[in-house]
């Protein structure tokens, strides 16, 4: 007695167990058919069905009343008697260099200014008693 | 200025060739004497304050030198900053003249 009575309630819960189990299979397999299968519709056809219509209603229709527009004809070609343009390349310029600087000759020379002075030490200088050597004048500035 | 000084240390002072320093340009005489001191110019040195000489020889700036020959005549100016050698040479030509 204590061993049936301990054996149906198993069974019992075996049953429901797997009852419970091959339902929630079902459920979920065909759970996954309708989200794999959609509404029935590729999305192509999902977009075609939405905006069709209105992509075709702003399309411009053929009014048979407008002539059509003329399409552009092929330009006519060039004469052919016109002689192509040929190019000319430019002379290049020559290079001329600079004359190298020579120093004037003594003819050309002019005479320079004379002058006195005095000097920073308190004597006297004149240009015209310098003659009969050479002379430099320094002009310079202390900064 | 100093490779002037030296130049005429070493050689031109020897060789009787005058050289006279002109200082002029927006400075003072005593700047010009202490410039002189401290940088041992032993040539002649002038003041010109109102740039007579500047003027007179048609000085734009500074440095420039006037070469003048034996016979007083204007051999070359030149205006900027020159080495040595372009001064000395040209007055050892001036001197072999």
């Amino acid at each position: 007695m204590n061993h049936r009575t301990s054996v149906t309630p198993n069974i019992a819960r075996r049953v429901n167990r797997r009852f419970l189990q091959r339902l929630i299979f079902v459920i979920a397999a065909l759970a996954l058919c309708a989200a794999t299968l959609g509404c029935g519709q590729t999305p192509a056809e999902t977009q075609a069905g939405d905006y069709g219509a209105t992509v075709e209603a702003l399309l411009p229709t053929a009014d048979p009343t407008v002539p059509p527009t003329p399409t552009l004809a092929p330009t006519s070609a060039p004469p052919t008697d016109t002689p192509a343009p040929t190019y000319t390349p430019r002379p290049r310029p020559t290079y001329t260099p600079w004359p190298t600087p020579t120093k004037a000759t003594t003819e050309d020379r002019q005479p320079a200014i004379p002058f006195n002075a005095q000097m920073l030490d308190g004597s006297e200088f004149s240009l015209p008693d310098a003659y009969g050597s050479p002379t430099l004048l320094a002009f310079w500035a202390p900064w | 200025m100093p490779v002037v000084a030296s130049l005429y240390r070493e050689k031109l002072d020897a060789a009787g060739i005058d050289v006279i320093g002109v200082s002029q340009f927006n400075t003072t005489e005593a700047a010009t004497i202490e410039f002189v001191e401290r940088n041992q110019l032993t040539f002649p040195n002038v003041y010109d304050a109102q740039a007579q000489l500047a003027g007179a020889y048609g000085i734009q700036g500074v440095p420039s030198y006037v070469f003048i020959d034996k016979q007083g005549r204007i051999a070359h100016i030149s205006a900027g900053a020159r080495g040595v050698n372009l001064i000395e040479s040209w007055l050892d030509q001036l001197a072999t003249e």
